[in-house]
This record gives structure tokens, sequence and C-alpha cells, in this order.
């Protein structure tokens, strides 16, 4: 179980990726996943690449339609964002409920992206905007989908040799309304018993124009809700509207029992976050 | 010189604690010093058929490997001797090649480095014979439960008894009965320091060791009698403590750094042994909280008079007896709680399982037993359509009452007057009966707010006849005036600022100034015993023994002694046990303890979490030496108990512990502790404690939880008999699915 480790610490993605294709080693970046699994022996490797000193991977920017968050944006830089905030609100939402100050200093988007929990909680939100995933390896880049990046617990589409470098998504329209909810056992440092992000979108006679509602912890990858989300959409958003889309969320997911709460208290909690959400975005409460 | 108690002096710790200089066992190192590891059993139940650590020991860089064979007498317990040092065959104890709960020790590995003693660790070849587990304490109680130490006849360890008047005439007697089976959890000390330290041999000789406890002397006599060396050969200091909350009552590794010392030094290897337990091994390898069952039937008259309160009590004590006597010991005296009764009838029992040992936890059983007892009174109150303070007063004890041992508590007993002070404070008044009006506004439709009441009473230390004593030095410095105190004095300061407060009240025994107060504390070599610093008692004890020192140390000056040096050991008042047919016992503690809370809450019926909104703690401490630090103690022992009510789960299944790091087992944070704590801090002097102080530590533990489930109940409508109210359960309970 004793071994020896060498870090490597590339200056360009490019070394970065050379590296990673010379050595296969384990990828770092804040280090609060990868600290912890590496003590409790859940991976082997002889080489962990640091990506901390790569330039320009924390920015978080426009670029034309759309937002870029850089793979190495720690969640305290996310939840100071002036651009998130008027855009996408509910990133600085869960960005101040991930773990405590120290967490929100090291850890990064990227890596709770390419850890890939079903309880993840930029998951949800990130779903939600139907982001997409830039990876990159030493002969060029690829862009995908979130959805079909996340493949199962800790499980994605990366490559054996491929390094995320960022996250894009449209820039949702002018007017519309995010929210990231979660309950947890207790109310701060704490892993989602179920999380949920809802976006919406009203027109000037409460009629959605856009709605989308995602869901964590309650299937082996987050998940959307297009049932919900198509039963609400052109509709005049009521409390009894809202109350018939937040069961139909319940069957969206397949959620499993665990030291932190059953299927049962899960499946009550999505239509309980799942109201509660579109009842505050909708201003109805 | 003015008077030095009675003031919220800072603590004399403070400085070094905020700027680091200070060293708690973890920090402190010695030159060439080796590291050690444990092997734990990591299985809660089996027969450890052949133990082979060649290859540990070839391992490049193990210094040694010691096991059963190497414990001169391979035997450990506070009350009995039930539980190897080391588990594993090769030792003259029997059955000590068995083991009963995960933490159990099999192995300490000594090594150059904490890798090399891990990697070595791993390498033991240990071949298990599993046996069944045993898990749920009241089937152990059967004649053909499996058992946990084939050497006794039963798993049950203990059965107290008491027996006042006729409990089923009480019952005809009375117009309403409540009966309720209620389970209370494990709980885990979180203290921030996980057990470290060091054992070597000291300039003298002495093998020595230095770690967080809480009892110095009585370390040293565990290890005296495991090493069957002479007690003046064995030395234990306490530097600083990282909270201890009663999780360092019984030894972690203490035992094991004293045998390596002893048998490296044996080997001519002088070389210093350090362990640092992780937070996982920290919380598998101490015990915890004792899990309760508890059944209660209890009847009343319609006019609001207890009549009959009958208990069964069953604690489940895990895989050793640890201090499960004194735990037990009190919750079957508090599980009728602090009123008048005529008829009273108790069972309680200790059982083994093959769970984490059950031990010390700030309470010490009072909390379980008082969680049964004031739910008790508020249901019966609910019933009769009575105020739950006024249902209280109507029954509570005062001077002269008799209480379910068939004696009355010591001369000033307040507890009507904290109960009344509590209630006021909480928005009750009284017009002819005691009431309030409302339970204050709800948040929302979803978002219930209510209010619960409950009071307790604890003893000040362990007593039920055991020969408590504490010791203190006085020395007296100087020409014509004195110049300078020393106190000599082994009470640890666990992290609740009794050096401090030992060192205020020296100097007004004396009649100096705090800053002439010079403190030589806990250390073996340099003091004599001055029992646990737990059960509420410290304070109490210490202040005795420095007041009688200081006056013989006057008396000395006096008589031109120069310097003047006194001794003195204090006894307190003697005590009875219980008497083993009835229970019946003529003082079983010599002071007590009186608290009261008004908690208010407000729960979201749609998610299941409670949260504490309101917490008013009416204590009568006595005196309060240092009132800064009281207030301290009051309100973390509220946040303690808020996690024991609300939050913390501890989960074990089949024997294992689910949740053995602080990602899976939640104690509170800052966002989770109430909003408001109003501490209310009552002086009634005892009439046997220095300058009046009662203990207090505990007190608020005491009525917690009960008065968190009485709020909830007033806020839903629903009685919740477990806890902790988890969303879940709370959920569950309000029919949510």
């Amino acid at each position: 179980m004793m071994h020896e480790l060498r870090l490597e610490t590339p200056r360009s993605l490019a070394e970065a990726s050379r590296i990673l294709k010379e050595t296969g080693g384990k990828v770092i970046a804040g280090g609060t996943d990868v600290i912890p699994q590496m003590r409790d022996g859940r991976f082997e490797a002889n080489t962990l690449i640091d990506l901390s000193r790569l330039p320009d991977l924390d920015t978080i920017k426009e670029e034309g339609d759309f937002i870029v968050i850089g793979a190495l944006a720690n969640y305290t830089s996310i939840r100071q964002s002036q651009l998130l905030q008027e855009t996408v609100p509910m990133l600085l939402e869960v960005a101040g409920l991930v773990g405590g100050l120290q967490t929100q200093n090291r850890g990064t988007i990227g890596g709770n992206v390419v850890n890939a929990s079903p309880a993840g909680d930029t998951l949800p939100p990130l779903l939600a905007l139907n982001a997409e995933v830039v990876l990159n390896n030493s002969d060029g880049e690829r862009t995908i989908p979130l959805s079909d990046f996340l493949q199962g617990p800790g499980q994605t589409a990366i490559a054996p040799h491929e390094l995320l470098s960022e996250i894009r998504f449209q820039k949702p329209p002018a007017g519309t309304k995010s929210t990231f909810l979660r309950l947890g056992n207790r109310r701060g440092m704490v892993i989602s018993i179920v999380s949920a992000a809802t976006m919406l979108l009203l027109d000037g006679g409460n009629k959605i124009e856009e709605v989308r509602i995602a869901l964590g912890a309650v299937a082996p990858i987050p998940i959307r809700c297009p049932e919900a989300e198509a039963l609400l959409q052109g509709q005049v958003l009521t409390e009894a509207l809202i109350e018939q889309a937040a069961e139909m969320t319940v069957k969206a997911g397949s959620p499993i029992d665990d030291v932190r709460g059953t299927a049962t208290y899960r499946q009550h909690g999505i239509k309980v976050l799942v109201r509660r959400g579109l009842l505050k975005l909708g201003g109805l409460r | 010189m003015t008077e030095t108690i009675g003031k919220s002096l800072p603590r004399i710790d403070a400085y070094g604690k905020v700027t680091g200089e200070t060293l708690y066992p973890g920090d402190i190192d010695r030159p060439n010093q080796a590291y050690g590891k444990i092997l734990f059993a990591r299985r809660p139940h089996a027969i450890i058929r052949s133990l082979d650590t060649s290859k540990a020991q070839a391992l490049e860089g193990v210094v040694a490997v010691f096991t059963a064979k190497d414990v001169p007498v391979n035997e450990y317990g506070l009350i009995m001797p039930d539980q190897p040092v080391l588990c594993g065959p090769g030792s003259d104890k029997p059955f000590a090649e068995r083991v009963r709960f995960v933490g159990d020790q099999i192995a300490l590995v000594v090594a150059e480095t904490e890798e090399i003693a891990a990697e070595a660790r791993d390498l033991i070849e240990v071949e298990f014979e599993d046996l069944p587990v045993v898990t749920d304490p009241v089937a152990a109680c059967d004649s053909d439960a499996e058992l946990l130490h084939p050497d006794k006849e039963s798993n049950i360890l203990l059965h107290y008894p008491i027996r006042k008047g006729d409990v089923e005439k009480g019952f005809e007697e009375a117009d309403v009965i409540i009966e309720t089976e209620y389970n209370t959890p494990a709980q885990e000390h979180a203290y921030l320091a996980p057990e470290s330290g060091l054992g070597y041999i000291d300039d003298e000789g002495r093998v020595t060791v230095e770690v967080a406890g809480q009892w110095a002397h009585e370390e040293q006599e565990e290890i005296a009698h495991a090493l069957d060396l002479p007690l003046d050969k064995i030395r234990v200091i306490h530097p600083a403590i990282g909270g201890a909350f009663g999780g360092r009552e019984d030894l972690s590794i203490q035992l094991v750094l004293a045998l390596a010392a002893y048998r490296l030094n044996e080997r001519g290897i002088d070389r210093p042994v350090k362990i640092i337990w992780s937070r996982e091994e920290s919380i598998i390898g101490h015990h915890k909280r004792h899990p309760y069952v508890i059944r209660a039937k209890w009847g009343a008259t319609k006019e609001g008079k207890l009549v009959a309160a009958k208990s069964e009590v069953i604690a489940d004590a895990g895989a050793y007896a640890y201090t499960s006597t004194k735990v037990l010991g009190n919750a079957t005296l508090m599980v009728s709680g602090p009123y008048i009764c005529p008829n009273v009838h108790v069972d309680s029992y200790a059982v083994y399982t093959n769970h984490v040992p059950g031990g010390a936890f700030r309470g010490f059983g009072g909390p379980q037993g008082a969680f049964a007892a004031e739910s008790q009174m508020n249901k019966l109150a609910e019933v009769i359509g009575m105020d739950p303070v006024e249902f209280r007063m109507r029954n509570v004890v005062r001077d002269g009452d008799e209480i379910a041992v068939q004696s009355p508590l010591p001369k000033g007993v307040t507890l009507d007057e904290v109960i009344e002070t509590c209630a006021v404070a909480g928005g009750w008044q009284k017009n002819g009966t005691w009431g309030r009006d409302g339970k204050g506004t709800d948040t929302n439709k979803h978002i219930k707010r209510g209010v619960g009441f409950a009071a307790g009473f604890k003893n000040i230390g362990f007593s039920f006849g055991f020969p408590e004593r504490c010791w203190a030095t006085i020395e007296l410095h100087g020409d014509s005036e004195i110049e300078k105190v020393v106190l000599h004095h082994a009470g640890s300061d666990v992290g609740q600022g009794a050096h401090t407060v030992f060192k205020q009240m020296a100097a007004e025994a004396v009649g100096v100034d705090f800053d002439k107060v010079e403190l030589l504390v806990a250390d073996t070599a340099v003091t004599g015993d001055s029992g646990s610093s737990s059960a509420s008692r410290m304070t109490f004890m210490a202040g005795n023994a420095i007041r009688g020192a200081a006056e013989l140390a006057l008396q000395k000056w006096q008589d031109e002694d120069r310097p003047a040096i006194a001794e003195f050991n204090y006894n307190p008042p003697a005590t009875t046990p219980y008497d083993p047919e009835t229970g019946k016992s003529e003082k079983p503690n010599f002071a007590y303890g009186y608290v009261a809370e008004v908690i208010v809450v407000d729960v979201d019926t749609e998610t299941g979490h409670v949260h504490l909104v309101d917490v008013i703690c009416a204590n009568d401490v006595g005196k309060a030496i240092n009132p800064q630090q009281v207030v301290g103690q009051i309100e973390g022992c509220v946040v303690q108990a808020a996690g024991y009510a609300v939050l913390e789960n501890f989960i074990q299944t089949g024997g294992e512990v689910q949740t053995a790091m602080f990602s899976n087992y939640l104690i509170p944070t800052i966002l989770d502790i109430p909003d408001r704590v109003q501490s209310i801090v009552i002086e009634n002097a005892d009439e046997v404690g220095p300058w009046g102080v009662r203990g207090m530590s505990e007190m608020p533990y005491i009525p917690f939880a009960p008065a968190v489930t009485a709020a909830v109940h007033d806020a839903t409508g629903v009685w919740f008999d477990d806890f902790p109210l988890t969303p879940e359960r709370v959920l569950r309970g309000l029919g949510k699915f």
C-alpha cells in the first residue's frame, strides 16, 4: 500500500495533456474529492497531476450567447460572480451550499462535474442549463452535452487521456428566474439527500415560456423531468398546476435507501422541492 | 486583596489556545520517537483462531509488534476487568481470544514511521471464527441468547430494582394511565481532539503516558494492574485536553502506550512511542452513550397527583462493562423523575451486546432516564387537561419529600423555584394556576411553532456508596506576607476551564490576589488523587479540597512555617448503594443540581426539519465561581444536547458502525444550533458545596430531549417517543408516508 507518489504541476493545458498521456496519472484540482479518496485507498496512481497552476482555466466569462465557466473556477469565485448573479442566480446558491468556506475556496466546478456523484450539487443546475462540457487531449478538443457526459455514479464519458477544461451553456433569456433547493439532515456542510434546480421564464401574463427542472441524488445520475416540463410549458402558472407537475416529477426519480435517507423520503422530498421551487420562482409564495 | 470568586476572570489557558502555543498530546513530539498503529478487530464477534505477526515483524522499519501474550495481566475495566487489553491467544485471561466489538484491539505495531506501522499492521494475519452477533439488548436478555462472556451466566450485566409502595394499587387509584415504550439513541462524543499521546520511560524510570484523560490516577491504577507493576512505577500526565464529555472516562490508548514503553525498555530500546488515532479509529475505538429502551407506565389522578410510576429500563451496554454501573444507577433514579410518587416500581438492566461499549457521556444515564420521566409527565398533563408546569408544581419534590428510594434529597431542594423561574421566562403566568397563552405564531401553513417544557435533577459525583475523594496541597511562600501560593491538584481541565476556577478558589481560600497563585496540575508525579473530571463533580470536590488545604496551610503560616505546606483529602458525606431488593437508599448522593428548560421549535411539516428557535435554561448552580464559564457550560451543553435530540444518528448494523466519519455522523454546525439560548443562572447555596457550589455542567442535558419532543408535540399534535428527530423520523411520525 505504500508507494512513491510523483506530483506534476503543468503550466499549460497542452503540457497537462501530454503528462496525462505519458503517465496515466490521477488529475487533481482543489483536492476536496481526491485527497479523501487517496486517504481511503480508493485509487492507485503513481503520479498526481495538479491542474491548479494552469492559467485562465478559472475564469467565468461571456462568449457571445454563451457563458463559459473554466473547470478550475472554485465555489467562492462562482459565489462572487456578478455575471452569474445577473444570469443564473441558482449557481450562486449552490456554490454557497457546498461544504464550508474552506471547501468553497478549494473545490472546483470541474471537479464536481468529473467526480459525477449522484449527489453532486452543481450537476442539477448545469443539467437544467443544458450545459456542455469541453474535453481536451493532446490531439485536440471535443464538446459534448453534460447529459451525455454523466453515465453513472462516478462514471463519465471522459476518455482515459482527456481533461475537462470548460463548462458552457447558453445565457438564459432575460427575465429567467432560477433556484436551487436541497434537503439534507442538517443545514450546512452536508451531502444532499435530494436536490432540485428549477428555472422559469414567464411572459407578462403569468404564462410559462420556458421551464426546466433537474433533480439530484434520486437516480444514478442527476436527471431532468421532461414530462413535468412538458406539462407546464405554455400553461398559466397556478398552484394547482404546480402540484400536478410536482407529483409528476416524483416518477422521474429512481432513488435508493442509504445511510442518509430512504427512497421513500427522497420521493417525498422531490415533490416538496419542486413545488417550493416553482412557487418561489412564480412569486406564489 | 479583592474577592476572586464570582467573577468572570479570563481563562488562564485562553491565550495559548488561541495563539496555538498550547500543546495537545498529538502536538507533542519527543526525540527519537517511534510510531504505533493498532490492529482493530473490525468484526463484531469472533474467536481468534490464529494470529501470525511474522510478516509484520519482518517488514523493514518495524521496531516491534505486541499482542496478547505480551500483556502481563491481560485485562482492563473501570468497574470490572471484563475486557482484554489485547484480544488474541497467548494470555492467561480466559476467553481473551475473543473479540466482542469492532473496536477491540488485537495488536500494536511500533515502527519508524506511522506509514510503516500501518503497512505492517495490514500484514498481520488473523484467522477468525465468526460467532453469532448479538445486537438487540432485549433479546440478549433471553436465557438462550449467545453469551458475550462465556464465564458469566447471562448477558445481563446489572439489574437494579426499586420497590416503593404498591404500584398496582397505585394504578387502581389512577384516573389516567400513560404507557409508552421509549427508545433513546447512542451518541458519539465527537471531541475536537481524537485520541493521541506518547508512552515513554521518564528520567526516574517510570512508565509514563502523556495523553488526554479525565482521571489521571485511575489511568495510573489501570496501567499498573495490566503491567503488574507497583503504582509508583507508573506516571500519567494530562497535557491540554481537546474535549472529553465522558468519552475519556474509560481508557483508549493508555494501556498499549504503556505496554510498548515497558516492553521496549525491557529489550533495551529506549524510544518513546506515539499514537494518533484517525477520526474513524476514534469513533469505533471509544465507547458511546448507552442506547436505552424504556417501557414506562405511569398513573395520575384527575386532580393532578402522580400515584404510580412503573418503568422497565434496558441499557445496551455493548461489549464490556465500562461505567455501566454509574450510567444505569443514575437512569434508575432519574427514570421516576424528581416527583413525589407513593408507588414506584423500577427494574433496570444493563445488557451486553456486540455493539461499541456504552459508557460515560455527559449526564451519565440521566438524559435517558429523564426522557422517559419527563415525557410521561407531559403526556399525563395533556390527558388530564392540566398545564405541564402546573402538573409539575403539584408533584415536584421539596425539602423533606421522599423520592423513589424512600429518602429525601439533601436539604436545599430548589427545583420548585427553578421550574417557576424558567416558566416565567418562557411566558408562563400564575393566575391561580400556572398557564401559558398561545404557542407563538406559525411561520406559514407548513412551518408550525411549538413550545415545550421539561425539568430535571442529577447527582453531583458518582456516589451510590462510591468512596468519593479529592486531594489538594497548598504551599504558601513568602516571609512576612504571602508572596506566592502553589496549588497542587490532579483535576483535569478537559476544556471546561477547571484550572482557572481552581486558581480562583485557591486565591479566595488563602486570601490573596489571583495572580499570586501558581498551579501544578494533572500529573500523577506531583499530585494526589482528585477523582474524575466528570459527573459535574470537579468544582465541588476541588473547591472543598482546596479550602481544606488552605485552612491548614494558613494555620501553619500562623505558626511561622516557611513555606507553609499542607495537604488535605476531602471526603464528602458518605452515600449508600441501592438495596438489592428494594432499591431503598438512605443517601444515594450527597448533592444535586436542579434544572428546567423551555424550548421553542419550528417544525417544517413538509421536509420534517425541526429547527430550534429558543432555549431557556434555568440552572441552580449554587454559586457561580466564574459566571462566564458557567454560561459557557450551559451553552455548550445545550448545543451538545441539541445534537442528541435532533441530529446525531449513530447507526450500527449487525455490529458494524455505519457512521464512523463526520461526513455521515452529523453533529450540529453553527447553522443548526438554537437561534437563541437564554441561560438563567440561579444561586441557592448547597449546604456542603464550597462557597455553596453545586455541580452544573451536565444539568442542561437532562431535560433537553423531552422538552424538544414536547415542543414538537405542541406544534404538530404528535408525540415522538424515539429520537433523534431526523427529518425522516418526523415525517413518518406525522404520517406523511
